[in-house]
């Protein structure tokens, strides 16, 4: 083994965060500088919402549904002998709004946007589509980044609002047909300890994962070399590392909003 | 006018271009001929500020381009046009909407005149009825095609040209040879080619240079070049006298 292997590792490793971080801040400056154009490029924005927003909505139901059901079962369990069933609405509520819905439909966004958004980014690189549109005198942060990291920071909100409702919904199914919670019981529970602040800072957590999946996956997408396996490896460290931001930022946010 | 000065460009510490030096004078066809990975696309790509050279200078129209700004330089490239060899044609947008992007985002004019001069500018390619196809709907020589029409749209007073008939047939790369001819000298647009395909320089060319080993080894008229002595130049000459 070479001398002081260990501490290259390190220094290596410390250098790539460094190197990553910077070249998120960079690409975060430079689309923050063309705000102004963001009426103009409406159309791009409305697109990459639908995109990012609309055609998540599938994915999040079923993700949204089934955890507000285990979510409610597992409760239930840990309750057993222990805490009344009647304050299940307040626990699973809570959980929804501060944890569940935020990680979650972060996550199903940082696997199915963040990554699309490297690989047709990489794509573009790769096939010369960035230059093209240089040359054409067009900023490609302005026409391809900055449209998804609006459309990002907007979108994962409104999931998460509609995750918060079917969540509940799936909760309260479980808890009506198989705990045999009767619906006045669950809501009044739900209703009793309800905080604005515990949906606020869910949304808040959800501002700063869209914001993020989108700046993440757009810079490794400008970033791909080395045609399809370039693109391929782009792909993986998007999610990769949008996941990673999401789990990282959310204990972040958890010390900070509570 | 095109003025590159002592142009260095290197990768990984390996040379690429080594103190290349041109002038490309209006209303010419400058052919840049050598071999694969000598760096012809590289020059091309530093010529338009695609690409920072190390060292040296490019003045366009007495402007140096090489310590421009972003706005600045987007400015100067509302001058030019590139083929690029892929063609590079925006796979998400209809062949109108790759034709028309520049024309909306830099004048005002209205939908229906762009519309128009899309029209117009695939007919001056030989092309018809594909404004709403999409690129993957497109061969290779109509990609090409289309992509000229895209250079030419802005009416630009410079088109490049990055190996416009690589990966066509005989035939096809003959047609898009004088389809370039026809639409720049009548439109009086100054290019530069970089290509390995020796036909084009010689037919199409006013002025070839060979680049190879980072340096411009002939400068000069497609007469001069095929009397050439120098021994590179003999080999890319041969390799058309040998078919």
């Amino acid at each position: 083994m070479r001398p002081f292997t260990g501490l290259r590792i390190i220094g290596r490793s410390l250098f790539s965060l460094f190197a990553e971080t910077g070249a998120y801040t960079s690409l975060l400056v430079n689309i923050l500088s063309f705000i102004k154009y963001i009426f103009k490029d409406r159309h791009l924005l409305f697109e990459q919402m639908y995109r990012i927003g609309v055609s998540s909505l599938p994915l999040v139901t079923v993700v949204s549904l089934f955890t507000g059901a285990v979510s409610s079962w597992q409760a239930a369990y840990q309750f057993r002998g222990v805490i009344s069933l009647d304050f299940l609405g307040t626990a699973v509520s809570a959980a929804i709004f501060i944890e569940l819905s935020p990680v979650l439909t972060g996550l199903v966004v940082a696997g199915r946007v963040g990554a699309s958004i490297a690989a047709e980014i990489g794509t573009m690189v790769i096939t010369e589509q960035v230059d093209a549109l240089e040359t054409l005198a067009i900023d490609p942060v302005r026409y391809i980044a900055a449209p998804r990291f609006h459309a990002g920071w907007i979108m994962l909100p409104v999931l998460v609002i509609f995750s918060n409702f079917l969540a509940h919904l799936g909760a309260f199914v479980v808890a009506g047909a198989l705990l045999d919670i009767s619906a006045s019981t669950f809501f009044s529970s739900v209703q009793k300890y309800f905080d604005l602040h515990n949906v606020f800072s869910g949304l808040i957590k959800a501002f700063i994962f869209g914001a993020g999946t989108a700046l993440i996956g757009s810079s490794i997408g400008f970033r791909a070399t080395g045609g399809a396996k370039g693109v391929g490896q782009a792909t993986i460290k998007a999610f990769v590392s949008s996941s990673a931001f999401i789990l990282i930022s959310d204990y972040i946010l958890a010390i900070i909003l509570f | 006018m095109i003025r590159v000065q002592n142009l260095h460009k290197s990768y990984d510490f390996n040379p690429v271009l080594s103190g290349v030096s041109l002038d490309i004078f209006p209303d010419e066809i400058f052919v840049v001929i050598g071999k694969s990975g000598v760096g012809k696309s590289v020059l091309l790509k530093t010529i338009i500020g695609l690409i920072k050279p190390d060292r040296g200078s490019i003045f366009v129209d007495n402007k140096e381009i090489t310590r421009m700004n972003r706005k600045e330089l987007f400015e100067i490239r509302k001058k030019f046009g590139m083929l690029f060899q892929s063609a590079a044609l925006f796979d998400s947008m209809t062949v109108e909407e790759n034709l028309s992007l520049a024309l909306k985002e830099h004048t005002g004019l209205p939908s229906d005149e762009i519309r128009k001069r899309a029209a117009g500018k695939l007919e001056l390619v030989g092309l018809e009825d594909i404004l709403d196809k999409y690129p993957a709907e497109l061969s290779g020589g109509m990609k090409k095609r289309v992509g000229l029409a895209r250079a030419l749209m802005m009416e630009p007073e410079y088109i490049l040209f990055d190996e416009p008939t690589t990966g066509l047939d005989p035939v096809m790369a003959r047609s898009i040879d004088k389809l370039i001819y026809e639409t720049t000298k009548k439109a009086r647009i100054t290019s530069v080619i970089v290509t390995h395909d020796m036909i084009t320089a010689v037919t199409i060319g006013t002025r070839i240079a060979m680049l190879e080993q980072g340096k411009i080894i002939f400068d000069g008229t497609p007469e001069k070049f095929l009397k050439c002595r120098e021994k590179a130049v003999q080999e890319f000459i041969n390799s058309i006298k040998n078919i």
